[in-house]
Formats: C-alpha cells, structure tokens, sequence
C-alpha cells in the first residue's frame, strides 16, 4: 500500500496564556494514494488543528509527519476568507503558475483549459471574488488546488457553507475530479452524511484522539466505540 | 375577535430592498398561517427570502429594506397599522425571536441574568424578586442546569449549546404566544442540535406556544414541525404537511431540494478499492 | 447588482485637489508677476485687475506668490508623506505580518514616538538639524512614520490570518510576495486614507513651521510665511493673509475629503 501521507503519534498543545490543553493525543494514521480519507468530529475535537499541524502551520509536541508527496493543497470552509478580495479570479488563478515561473501564454491556456472543466466558465476570469457566488468560489478554490500538480488535497470542512443545492455539486465536482486524476483527499466534516456519501475510509475523532477507523461501510453499519454509535443516532 | 383560532396570518406579503434602482423584490407575494400552539417549518436556501419574511413579522427589517405590500395579523390584529411603540409591547412580550448566532444576540457586557429579565423589565411591573425568580424559573425550563450560578455568568462564559439556551429563556420569561426560531440550531454541533429541538417540542407540547421555525435543514424541519412552506426566490414553491411534502413532492424545486440532502441511502462514488 | 450611491466625499475632494493642482503646476512654469520682484509703486497695493490679489508690503503680487508658495508647500507635503509614509509602511508591513519579539519591540519605539505631539517633535528635530525646506520635510517624515506603521501594521495583523494568505503560502509564494502582493492591495484603502491624512496635516505642519519662522526660509514663497509675513499688516492688507489662507484651507479641505472617500471606496 503507498501513501502519501503518513501522521505517526502526533500531539499539539495550544497555549493561552498560562493554561495549556492538549488538543491532540497521539493521532497516528495514514492516507492512501488515491482515496478519499474523511475526519469527522465535533466542533473542539481537534480536527482543524490537525489539518494545520500537517500543513506545518501548528508545531506539532511530539510525533512525525511524513509527506510522501509535495505539500498538500487546502480548501478552506469559508470561502469568503480563502479568495483575496482584491484579485481578479484569473490572476489568482494564475498566481501558483506564476510563482513557478511558467510563461504567460502557458498559464492562460491551463487555466482556462481547468475552468471550463469544472464549469466555472472563462467568463469569471474576468471577476473579482466579490462578486461570486459561495458555490462559484469554491469552485475557484478547488481549480487553484488542482492547478497546482497536487497529489494530495486537504479539504476542510469545504460544504459546511455552502445550501444544499450548491453542496451536492461541490460535492459531486470533488469526486468526480479525484475519480478522474486519482489524488487523494483528506475530508474533513463534522457532517456523517457527508462523510457517507463521500469517503472510502473514515477517522472518527473525539476530544483530540481518534476514536475509531477503518472502511466506511463497517464503521457506519457496526461502529464500536459508544461516541460513534452515539453520533449515528443523533444525526438525522 | 371571531376567529380565536388564528394565531398568526401573513397575506400577499412584499419585501423590497431599497438600495437598487428599481427596487429588488426579495419577497413576493407570501401568504400563510398558523394556527395556536402549531410548530410551523419555512425552509429555504439563502436568498430564498425565508428570514426577510420572518424579520417583517415584527417589523425588524434592516432600513435598506422595507414591507411594499401585504398585511401581517397576529391574533386578528393588523401589526401593520401598529406605530413603534405599540410594536414594542409586543415584541419580546406576546411574540419572542431567537436567532441563529447565540455570540452575537447576547450583549456581552452584562450578565445572563440581567438580559433574561429585561423582557420582564420592559413588559411588566414585577417586583425585582419576582422577575429573578422568574427568570430563574425560566432557565430551568430552558434545561440549563444551576440555575441560580449561571444567573450571574456572563455570555462569554458558556458554551454555544448553553447560549442558545439562555436565548430561549430569555424569549420564554413573558410566556410568549408565538416564538419566531431563525435558524436557532445551525451553529450548534450535531448532538446539541438534536437537544435544543427537543426543548423546542417540550415548550410546544407545555405551553402551547406557537413556533415559526425557520431553517435550510430538511432534516431539522421534517423532526420538528407538522406543517412546511418551502420558500424559493422569494415564493412559496409548496405548503403542506411535512411527512406529505417529503414524500410526495409537487414542485420541480423541492424534489431538487431533497435530493440534494446528504443522506446515507446512497455514496456519490462509483468505485470502491482498498 | 451595482449599487447606485455616490461618494460625494471623494469627487469633491479629487475636484478641488485637482483644481488646486492645475494652479500650483502652472506657478513652476507661469506666474502673471516675478513672485519675489519687488514694486515700490505697489506696496499693499487692494487687489485690483493688474493684482489679482493685492500685492504686499514690498509690492510683490500675491497672486504669483501664493501659486509659488503652493507649491513649496506641496512639494514639502509630498516629499514627507512619500518618505513618512514609505518607511512607516514597510516597518508596519514586517511587524504586522512576522509579529514576535520585532514586533514589540519596534511598536514601543513607535509608541513612544507617537506619544508626543507632532509639531513638539518637528520641532525638536528642527531645533537640531537648522531651519530649512529639507530638513523641515526629514522632520516631518521622522514624525509622521508611527502613524503609518500603525495604520498598516494592524491591516497586516488581521490580514494575514484569513485563509487565502495560507493558501499563498500552500503555492510556495514567498514572504516578501504575500506581503506586497497578495496582503498589501488589501490594506491599500486604509493607506491611502492614512496618507490623505497625513498630506494633510503635513500642510498645517509646514505652514505652521514657516509661520514660526523655522521652515522655509525667504525669499522663498511659502503659505505658512506668507501668512506670518502679513500678521503685522493684517489691518491694512488682509489680502496678504486671506489668499494665502484660503489656500491652505482648500488644500486641507480637499485631502480631508479625500481621504473620506477613499475609505467609502474601500468599503469600510
């Protein structure tokens, strides 16, 4: 088995003030080449902390991080926060193509080629953020991940924002874009439908440890720990 | 009164936004009703005009936008032919609010009890004791455990699900006829959602009040409420009881809403390996 | 969806900067009179057609003097808001965007700075480096620094935490890149704003030096001399401080709106 992402015994602590908690105890797991891996959780569970200690923007206290492709791209839950505001679409498209320096000609022609694949339109190269839609922003976001040769995507919590129309097709585009390329994403939702309907495998995580993994359909039809038996319950 | 069953009847109801020329109509021609002690769904996406609709119900529209058209009769009475004054009587008093952000509907500088007495303070002439035994007595029913301690908490000091429920509270002290829920349970987490529903249902089934539930959740709506209106661009699309509008849909837009539902019927992937 | 509300605020002031502008480019190459000849037949001369605005006590014509005083002026503003305003920028930049022990200790330096009054501080400056036109505009830049790197260093601070800086970082763009291109047009309405400000107050400040008899020096024109010149014949010529004055006060005007509708722009 080949991953490309393997997180072994990892701990972080955050710190305010004088208090120290510990917001992840020894999370050990690893990612597969070509798989959705979903991370579900309660809001405080340590999801969104692990997803910055792997990107390296936490320190992690203890543990290893072992990247087995280049750094992981991010798609972000608001997608208000994740476009600059004062760039047009095109250039922030563009702008991962231009920091490595590939010509002007070569760019355009990617970009446009990777929109209207994804239905954005070349129409929208022209916008600025502002002026899109929740669902088209997104969109941009997971163009300008993909635009970048990344083998591994990091998304979280990417269609907790989004109405449920605009969520179907965000969550349909991601699927079928990692059926067609083969990359792998680490989902990232407190929502078990989602989670459902999306991943290959799924984490279960609580109060920063990971309660429960393993194959999707064993651990929704036969969970073992009580928090996962719990949450099936609650959720509609 | 004739009708004593009525509770609440919004009829041919207009909302524009001011601040295009011409005016943006967001809400259009919106009629519906609601019977005493009735838990009634409006379900939408953003932009549907669902909370527009419930915002113009005690006139709390923002100043960008106002009522063009329509009549509002809570209990047989014309709201809209109330001046500001005779709205703020009933407003917190006879119809109660809660919101969906529980961080920013309560003011951080004073303390939880305070801000659950202030329907009290401005509605009634009770007797200090009186209100913070109301008040008390009130949190209880909200399932906020002691009670007396949380009374001189400040906001920050609580959890989300702890807020939320403070916010009930605070709309139960005047014992209100109708409750307007704006998307009261979207910012809580799964298992604190399912808990405030079921405070909603127990205030329902003790007091009789009356709740407008305005939610984007399906889910949510089918546990609660018996009656939905699914709003969309501004219309109602369908109106009809829950289990009838989820099984048998009539309307284009509300079979697209429910199969967009995230549910565990079905995996969008088409290939399985490992 | 455009919404249809004009910024009154920033074509008013664009109008009248512009305005102001066209008449003090013109005194680099036009002025009706030599600003510093001297006509014995005209002292405190009543404007009049030959003298638009009077002539003062030496006879000069006040109209060539206060379009070549404008522009010393406005020469000296700029000169302190682009030098103030750059190097306020860039240390506001680097605190904001790397925090950490730079930062405190550079923002005390600033808050002690920022504690005294402007014209205390100019003053003192002036006191060692001598009167004149360039030392009155490295006065005024030293001084007018704290504002700006307030200003872009809490722009920065709450900039870098949204989650398209991160992404920036996710592509590999540099630091020197996310700060200036990717943070710094973000910042730029609030800068902008800053630096109408500061032109602003650096035009009271240089007519206030020169009044004092501390900025420029004579013969050459200023606002602030000429009004300090005109105090003794305030009575016989108010021409010689009402022009000048006036002056001042539309070059104020018009840099306050500005920077009013350049916030209104901006959307804050």
């Amino acid at each position: 088995m080949k991953y490309v992402l393997e997180v072994k015994n990892v701990s972080a602590i955050y710190r305010e003030g004088r208090t120290e908690k510990t917001v992840l105890k020894g999370v050990s797991f690893e990612v597969r080449e070509n798989e959705i891996l979903g991370l579900v959780g309660e809001s405080g569970c340590g999801k969104s902390t692990l997803s910055k200690v792997i990107l390296g923007f936490v320190k992690a206290s203890q543990g290893e991080i072992v990247h087995h492709t280049k750094m992981p791209q991010m798609i972000f839950q608001d997608p208000y926060s994740s476009l600059n505001p004062k760039k047009k679409i095109g250039w922030i498209l563009e702008e991962p193509l231009r920091i490595r320096k590939i010509p002007v000609h070569e760019r355009m022609k990617r970009v446009s080629e990777m929109a209207k694949k994804t239905g954005l339109g070349e129409e929208i190269l022209t916008r600025r953020p502002g002026e899109l839609s929740g669902g088209q922003r997104q969109r941009v976001s997971i163009v300008a991940a993909l635009l970048q040769g990344s083998r591994f995507l990091i998304a979280d919590e990417p269609v907790s924002a989004l109405d449920v129309t605009i969520q179907r097709q965000i969550m349909e585009l991601m699927v079928s874009l990692q059926e067609e390329t083969g990359i792998s994403i680490l989902f990232i939702s407190h929502d078990l439908n989602v989670i459902y309907q999306m991943c290959d495998r799924v984490l279960v995580m609580k109060d920063g440890e990971i309660v429960e993994k393993g194959e999707r359909e064993e651990i929704f039809s036969n969970p073992q720990s009580d928090y996962m038996k719990r949450l099936l319950e609650t959720m509609p | 009164m004739q009708n004593g069953r009525k509770l609440l009847e919004v009829k041919d109801l207009n909302i524009e936004f001011y601040d295009t020329t011409p005016p943006e109509r967001v809400v259009k021609g919106v009629s519906f009703s609601m019977e005493k002690g009735e838990i009634l769904g409006i379900v939408g996406e953003s932009g549907s005009g669902k909370t527009q609709t419930a915002l113009s119900i005690l006139r709390l529209l923002k100043s960008n936008s106002g009522i063009s058209g329509g009549q509002i009769l809570f209990k047989d009475r014309d709201l809209g032919l109330y001046s500001e004054q005779e709205l703020e009587q009933v407003r917190g008093g006879e119809i109660a609010m809660i919101f969906q952000e529980p961080m920013t509907s309560l003011n951080p500088v004073l303390t939880v009890g305070s801000q659950i007495e202030e329907g009290l303070s401005l509605h009634t002439k009770l007797s200090a004791e009186e209100r913070k035994r109301r008040a008390i007595l009130a949190m209880e029913e909200a399932g906020l455990q002691r009670a007396e301690e949380l009374y001189q908490k400040y906001p920050h000091q609580l959890s989300g699900g702890m807020r939320q429920r403070v916010m009930i509270a605070a709309a139960l002290v005047t014992e209100p006829d109708l409750l307007i829920a704006d998307e009261p349970t979207t910012a809580l987490d799964v298992t604190i959602q399912a808990q405030i529903l079921e405070l909603l249902k127990e205030i329902n089934r003790k007091h009789g009040t009356g709740i407008l539930f305005i939610s984007h959740d399906l889910a949510v709506i089918r546990r609660l409420c018996r009656r939905v209106l699914v709003m969309n661009e501004g219309r109602v699309e369908e109106a009809g009881e829950v289990e009838m509008v989820f099984e048998h849909p009539e309307k284009e837009y509300t079979r697209k809403l429910l199969a967009a539902i995230p549910n565990r019927r079905e995996s969008l992937r088409r290939r399985r390996h490992g | 969806m455009k919404k249809h509300q004009k910024n009154y605020n920033f074509m008013i002031g664009a109008g009248i900067a512009f305005f102001m502008f066209i008449f003090l480019l013109a005194g680099y190459f036009f002025t009706p009179y030599d600003p510093d000849g001297m006509d014995g037949g005209a002292k405190m001369a009543a404007p009049s057609l030959f003298h638009l605005f009077g002539c003062d006590h030496f006879g000069r014509d006040v109209f060539s003097r206060v379009m070549k005083g404008m522009g010393t002026t406005f020469f000296v503003a700029a000169s302190t808001v682009v030098l103030g305003g750059g190097a306020g920028i860039l240390i506001g930049a680097f605190t904001g965007y790397f925090g950490g022990w730079v930062d405190e200790v550079l923002m005390r330096f600033n808050d002690a700075a920022a504690s005294f009054p402007h014209i205390l501080l100019a003053l003192v400056f002036i006191a060692i480096l001598g009167p004149g036109k360039y030392n009155v505009i490295f006065a005024l830049a030293i001084v007018f620094i704290p504002n700006f790197a307030r200003i872009t260093r809490s722009e920065f601070l709450s900039q870098r935490e949204m989650d398209y800086v991160k992404s920036a970082r996710l592509m590999g763009a540099s630091h020197l890149r996310i700060m200036f291109i990717h943070i710094f047009p973000n910042a730029l309405p609030s800068v902008l704003s800053m630096a109408a400000i500061g032109f602003n107050n650096a035009v009271l400040a240089e007519a206030g030096m020169s009044y004092l008899g501390i900025g420029v020096q004579p013969p050459d024109a200023s606002l602030g001399r000429m009004l300090s010149e005109s105090q003794t014949y305030l009575l016989n010529a108010p021409w010689c401080a009402i022009f000048p004055g006036l002056a001042v006060i539309l070059l104020a005007l018009a840099f306050s709106l500005l920077s009013d509708g350049i916030l209104k722009k901006g959307g804050r």
